[in-house]
């Protein structure tokens, strides 16, 4: 199984790094795929990610056609989980946002996933897991990624094809 | 009956300098991450070093999950912010090496 990563704009990991934890390759938002700040204006391509705090903009990129969703807060209101179901927009899961901080910031945090986890999972959303990474402490390896994945909520089957299939499916398009 | 043991192979982000200390401090740390209960299901032991970054550990198999997610959790040694990743696991270490080749 390949599997693939998807990091935070501004960064590009270390070739040998990517090879080292497993990935066939790592995705840079704003190089590899347009990038838009939920905050802010729009994009003109057809293939763009997300990523933000706010609902609104949110839900105005799943309007627009976003590939994927980042929700840097680590929630999501019901009502853009709601609005994305009947899309084909991925809700990313970023996983370098659950393991930085340490504590009770870190407990709240992974409480958040969690809770973001089971409205995808009422909704029928489509979810997945990236690191979105912001420099290399915030990168892991697949097996990692996919320990973390099920500490979550997530199933063996369903934390492997998110790592895998999905996220090549967020910047191509296409199925392998 | 014999316990199962997994070997990880581990790499640190930063390069080990003192390993003596470096093996406290990890020790540390993934006490306060796994808790009292989790460390000694994990029950880990640093066993040999390769370079300066990458070590393997030994754990036990049912805690190797939380051998895993707890390598992923550890941010800090001492007060220093780093990463670890964990680049693959077996049940013998000549096959953790054919994994994750040590030259790599």
């Amino acid at each position: 199984m390949r599997y693939y990563d998807l990091v935070a704009p501004g960064f590009e990991p270390d070739p040998g790094l990517v090879g080292r934890l497993g990935f066939e390759k790592v995705f840079s938002c704003g190089k590899d795929i347009a990038f838009l700040d939920s905050d802010s204006g729009a994009v003109s391509e057809s293939r763009f990610v997300c990523a933000g705090y706010k609902g609104n903009g949110m839900m105005a990129a799943i309007r627009n056609g976003a590939s994927a969703i980042v929700p840097l807060g680590l929630e999501i209101e019901r009502k853009v989980a709601e609005y994305a179901e009947g899309s084909e927009t991925v809700v990313c899961v970023p996983v370098s946002r659950i393991i930085s901080g340490f504590g009770f910031n870190r407990l709240r945090n992974i409480g958040r996933a969690k809770s973001l986890l089971r409205v995808c999972r009422k909704y029928g959303t489509k979810f997945t897991f990236v690191t979105f990474a912001e420099n290399a402490f915030g990168m892991l390896s697949y097996m990692q990624v996919i320990e973390i994945a099920k500490m979550l909520g997530a199933s063996e089957s369903e934390a492997r094809a998110a790592v895998s299939i999905a996220n090549r499916l967020i910047v191509t398009g296409e199925i392998q | 009956m014999r316990i199962k043991k997994r070997y990880l192979m581990v790499e640190s982000a930063l390069s080990i300098l003192d390993r003596e200390e470096f093996k406290r401090q990890f020790y540390r740390e993934l006490l306060l991450v796994l808790g009292e209960l989790g460390y000694h299901k994990v029950n880990p032991r640093i066993i040999r070093f390769i370079g300066d970054r990458r070590f393997v550990m030994k754990a036990d198999l049912e805690g190797v999950s939380d051998a895993i997610r707890a390598t992923a959790l550890i941010n800090r040694i001492g007060e220093q912010n780093t990463a670890f990743y964990t680049l693959g696991s077996s049940g013998t270490i000549k096959a953790l090496t054919k994994t994750a080749p040590e030259d790599a």
